[in-house]
């Protein structure tokens, strides 16, 4: 219980946090079949970096204020993102009828 | 630490009085609506249950209670269940930083007015869980239009309230009102923003003659087609709090919260949030539902350019002052 | 017990809880078949996530990030979820050999993160601070971040209208 008191206090949880974040994304990435499921999971990974700015900008930055505005513009730049992903997703999916990457091999070989 | 002392018994408290007012404001709300409905219709309303029919809620809240809830075959029973309550939960959050008097505020946050604002746009995402869960055609129609006209009046919501936090110079709600103490109302100020915001609420919480959620004769009931007994109740309390926590915003924005010659705050807050809940049942009991293609014309035409013009005006005024 | 230190307890837990949250979310948004779940799952961690910045002394950026992530970026995925569902699409392939990989990528760079960090000291702690300042940082120091990223989301927003207006050339 009294280590449960430190941990907001920590670095090192938040940074472990991230990672874990950035990993489940990046396998999400890796191993997901549809181009929404790729979209979540880099989601996640922006989710994780988003974690990590704000930890150090907050623990190891004399100015936790820039840690935050760089983290509004980490949060604008994933939504646009997300919208430009989305877009194509539709579209896709408008010619070819399918989102599953293993499909849409137009361009392969 | 972020925070160095927390009052148990306050935040207990501050829990069983939302829970409270939102179940009393259901309780009235769905009464004054029957009550409103019959009188514009020229009969009675209910009259038997309780004096004047006050308990009619109650009678229907036990008949829904009562009823047996169904859950379709094929529909995505995780996400059937939670769509309800992912539209009631946020609800009841935002009620928080809310205040009815000077002293009477569950939680004074420094940015009050934007955790309201952000917990409205999750309405939209119960909306849409609700449509998909059902696995119904009419279903997911009534909520992707539901949802279209929701963000279609989102924004010239936000350009409504960005004058009034222009002119009060605050994002927290408390300091709105005192702010609205010193100098007059903010509705003298900002005449076209006020009138523009109920254009928005009435849109927002899909009330007539704006409910193409529920569009009773066109899409059999919209998003919550497939829902039944308790289930259902949970939508319909969800959309009277949000109307609720919209008329609180209103009154707090526009007319002055808790500011009023005789009375005490909170009666004037109460007489105010109900007004405008007053002026949503009249809306519905008297206009015809407009189509939808107008109404996002109307929305993206020509609400969203006043509404924007109407931010540029004032802070340039502001800035020229 | 006094009323402080239940008071502590409940926010160590709360803190726990949200880190519990946060990790279950992200498990439910990669391993699961059914895209809803999965976006479910999105949802659940990016609360979690705000509850972090609330933990890390930024209310504004809690708040700010379930109005942009939850409130409209997952609405636009359940959007986009509902307009491409093709029942029957396998969304999930077994990770294989490949599997390894994000896993090393991952200690590897968690590995050097710390190695570094523990050349560092911690200068600060999460507290509250004034975050009024924020708004004539964007205007004042980080003005040119600011209208570049307006640029930036207005070409996005043109960019994924044309995009999904794509029609195929017969």
């Amino acid at each position: 219980m009294e280590f449960l008191h430190t941990l907001p206090n920590n670095l090192i949880v938040y940074v472990v946090v991230a990672h874990l974040l950035f990993g489940i994304g990046l396998h999400g990435m890796m191993f997901r079949r549809t181009l929404i499921g790729i979209l979540i999971s880099l989601e996640l990974l922006i989710q994780g970096v988003g974690i990590n700015v704000m930890a150090f900008g907050t623990f190891l930055h004399v100015d936790p204020l820039a840690a935050r505005v760089m983290t509004l513009f980490l949060l604008g730049i994933g939504a646009a993102e997300a919208a430009l992903f989305l877009g194509i997703a539709v579209a896709v999916f408008r010619n070819n009828q399918t989102i599953s990457i293993n499909k849409l091999t137009g361009l392969k070989g | 630490m972020i925070i160095t002392q927390i009052s148990i018994l306050r935040t207990l408290l501050m829990i069983l009085g939302i829970t409270l007012v939102v179940g009393i404001n259901a309780v009235f709300v769905v009464w004054l609506e029957r009550k409103v409905a019959g009188h514009m219709q020229f009969r009675l309303g209910p009259t038997e249950v309780g004096p004047a029919g006050l308990l009619q809620t109650v009678a229907d809240g036990l008949k829904l209670v009562s009823k047996q809830i169904i859950f379709p075959s094929s529909a995505d029973t995780p996400i059937f269940i939670l769509a309800p309550i992912i539209c009631l939960i946020p609800v009841f959050v935002a009620l928080v930083p809310v205040p009815f008097s000077e002293t009477l505020q569950a939680h004074e946050l420094d940015i009050g007015l934007l955790l309201v604002i952000a917990l409205g746009l999750l309405n939209t995402l119960g909306i849409l869980l609700a449509g998909w869960g059902c696995d119904n055609k009419y279903a997911l129609l009534g909520a992707s239009r539901a949802v279209a006209q929701i963000l279609a009046y989102k924004i010239p919501l936000l350009l409504c309230i960005l004058p009034v936090i222009l002119l009060a110079g605050t994002f927290s709600l408390r300091e709105i009102v005192v702010a609205q103490q010193e100098s007059m109302w903010f509705a003298l100020y900002q005449p076209v923003a006020f009138f523009m915001y109920l254009i928005a609420i009435t849109m927002e919480t899909n009330r007539s003659p704006f409910d193409f959620a529920e569009a009773e004769s066109e899409l059999v009931a919209g998003f919550h087609t497939e829902y039944s007994g308790m289930m259902f109740s949970l939508f319909f309390l969800a959309e009277y709090t949000y109307m609720f926590l919209a008329s609180a915003i209103a009154s707090i924005l526009f007319l002055g919260g808790w500011l009023g010659p005789v009375l005490p705050g909170p009666v004037w807050m109460l007489l105010k949030i109900y007004f405008f809940l007053f002026l949503m049942m009249w809306f519905r009991w008297t206009f015809p539902r407009v189509r939808v293609d107008q109404m996002l014309a109307f929305g993206w035409k020509i609400l969203l350019p006043i509404s924007l013009l109407n931010f540029l005006l004032t802070a340039g005024v502001m800035a020229a002052l | 017990m006094s009323f402080e230190r239940f008071a502590l307890d409940i926010y160590a837990l709360t803190f726990a809880s949200l880190l519990v949250q946060i990790v279950v979310g992200a498990v439910m948004a990669v391993m699961l078949k059914k895209l809803v779940h999965c976006f479910l799952g999105l949802v659940i961690t990016m609360v979690g996530v705000a509850g972090l910045y609330y933990f890390l002394g930024s209310p504004l950026l809690a708040v700010m990030q379930i109005m942009i992530y939850v409130g409209a970026v997952c609405v636009a995925i359940a959007f986009g979820l509902s307009l491409t569902h093709k029942a029957g699409e396998e969304g999930l392939q077994a990770p294989g050999p490949r599997g390894i990989v994000p896993p090393f990528i991952t200690l590897a760079m968690l590995g050097s993160v710390l190695l570094g960090l523990s050349r560092r000291e911690w200068v600060g702690y999460p507290q509250k601070i004034d975050e009024s300042p924020i708004g004539m940082m964007l205007l004042g120091e980080y003005l040119l971040p600011f209208e570049v990223i307006s640029i930036l989301l207005t070409v996005a927003v043109i960019g994924a209208i044309s995009v999904a207006l794509i029609k195929r050339r017969r």
